[in-house]
């Protein structure tokens, strides 16, 4: 009997906006009200191991919704295979790996310095851009390439993302997914211990809910990163081209570019962070109405209090294409045992 | 006494200086440490950093890897985090993002002295663990680092 590993994570935050209306998710934002306490996430994580190559995971999450309500989310549910450490099989419901956040992060905000992800790399269900979740098989390894620390990633999946508007209206957008294939290289070099550069590329075919499900849309994401986290000094820059193209009308192509950079230096138990994030979606792209520009910085400080306790203070202005820009500040408690 | 013996005296009395530094470095200097059937004999430094930072799960042979580290305070931590490029903290925090990222089962096994590594080295036929070069006690096979061992000028490891 091998037994079973817990470990947990939670969150508890509180966000005022200078506006009464929700931005950004929906964790428990309540209209008319300019501040609110959430608590947004909370995650219990199992493994268990069954043999020497062969692992269970499974992620569940306690996700907030609109007046305090909790729905249950199986966020990762994996059989896991280690054949050795060029080829490792994930069966299940995986975290699609579009970038480097995603991989790092998951979704423990405890994990990370900053009090929220980058709009681009929030879940689908907080109205984030990118597709997260899949049911299929995801392959990963190390190619045999020296100092170079070559690794590659390739998932194949069914998605089922149904995405909110961020606005707060209310709307949810089923995207009805086909099959995902996403396809990722990313280079460790020994030569500058904490850096990694990659990139993937990520394909499926979607609908647009505004205009039926008989329209159909090639997704195409392309992601390119580079990183570098050592000697206390994180700093990650992520771009992407979300690129839809409507497949029975040729002319119909929306491209969407985003990118974010962040960079935080830890001294003793503070640590400083600055973000800038950028997302640009046309006026003409139906699919992220809600999301249009939008592009601003984020800064603040995270105070680990221990090895189990995190404060982090953020403040957060964002320009907005055709509306106000907006000044938020967030106050988190995140922790895990 | 002419100046040629003061010049003398001063080159002797500094050559020695060195000398005594240069052993109080090598006695820094901390062994990679494996089980003694273990057939490897030398490792990269990028192969000790993937294996210690929990990327390199494998021996070449198949052997699952098993870590084993000093607690916090010691001259083999010290040079763990050197080679991670880590502080204590961010030791802790990086491990438990490696557990729930699904790439480690669980921290490295930590250990309060070097009698237990030894008793860990013989339980685990995949283990590696660092110990201080003055303190590798007989039993313990102490592989060569870019070519080098503890003690040879260059090793990278203290």
């Amino acid at each position: 009997m091998r037994g079973i590993q817990w470990r947990g994570f939670g969150e508890v935050n509180y966000q005022v906006l200078n506006q009464r209306k929700p931005e950004l998710g929906t964790g428990g934002f309540i209209p008319g009200s300019a501040g609110n306490f959430y608590t947004d996430d909370f995650g219990l994580f199992l493994t268990s191991r069954l043999t020497d190559k062969a692992s269970v995971l499974s992620e569940i999450i306690f996700e907030e919704g609109d007046a305090q309500s909790y729905s249950l989310n199986l966020r990762r549910m994996l059989l896991k295979y280690d054949y050795n450490d060029h080829l490792k099989f994930s069966f299940g419901r995986y975290q699609t790996n579009i970038g480097y956040y995603n991989w790092a992060f998951r979704s423990a905000a405890w994990l990370q310095t900053t009090a929220d992800r980058p709009l681009v790399m929030q879940y689908a269900s907080d109205g984030g851009l990118l597709p997260t979740q899949a049911v299929g098989v995801s392959v990963t390894g190390t190619i045999p390439s020296g100092k170079l620390g070559l690794h590659y990633i390739a998932e194949y999946g069914s998605s089922d993302t149904i995405r909110p508007d961020i606005n707060g209206d209310g709307l949810l957008n089923d995207e009805n997914n086909g099959n995902q294939i996403n396809l990722g290289l990313f280079l460790r070099p020994d030569t500058v211990p904490g850096l990694q550069i990659g990139g993937s590329y990520y394909h499926d075919k979607i609908s647009n809910f505004i205009q039926g499900p008989s329209l159909r849309y090639g997704q195409g994401i392309v992601n390119g990163y580079v990183v570098y986290v050592a000697h206390g000094i994180e700093f990650l820059n992520e771009g992407f081209l979300i690129r839809y193209a409507a497949l029975h009308f040729s002319d119909v192509v929306f491209n969407t570019p985003a990118f974010y950079s962040q960079i935080s230096k830890r001294i003793v138990h503070i640590r400083p962070f600055f973000r800038y994030q950028y997302i640009n979606a046309s006026p003409n792209n139906s699919i992220y109405n809600d999301v249009g520009l939008r592009l601003g910085p984020s800064f603040g400080a995270r105070y680990d209090l221990n090895d189990y306790i995190a404060f982090t203070a953020q403040l957060d202005h964002t320009v907005r294409r055709g509306e106000p820009d907006l000044n938020g500040l967030q106050l988190q408690w995140a922790f895990t045992f | 006494m002419g100046a040629r013996s003061t010049a003398t005296l001063l080159l002797l009395g500094l050559t020695l200086l060195c000398s005594a530094r240069d052993a109080e470095d090598q006695d820094r200097d901390v062994a990679v440490v494996v089980n003694t059937g273990n057939p490897i004999k030398n490792v990269s430094l990028g192969d000790l950093r993937r294996i210690f930072v929990g990327t390199k799960h494998l021996w070449p042979g198949g052997q699952a890897i098993k870590l084993v580290t000093r607690g916090p305070g010691c001259s083999e931590r010290m040079a763990l985090l050197k080679l991670m490029a880590m502080s204590e903290i961010e030791y802790k925090q990086y491990w438990t993002a490696q557990v729930f990222r699904g790439e480690a089962d669980a921290e490295p096994f930590t250990v309060p002295s070097v009698g237990m590594q030894k008793e860990a080295l013989n339980l685990f036929p995949g283990a590696i663990t660092l110990v201080k070069m003055t303190e590798v006690k007989p039993g313990m096979k102490v592989l060569r680092v870019e070519g080098l061992l503890p003690g040879e000028a260059g090793y990278p490891l203290r």
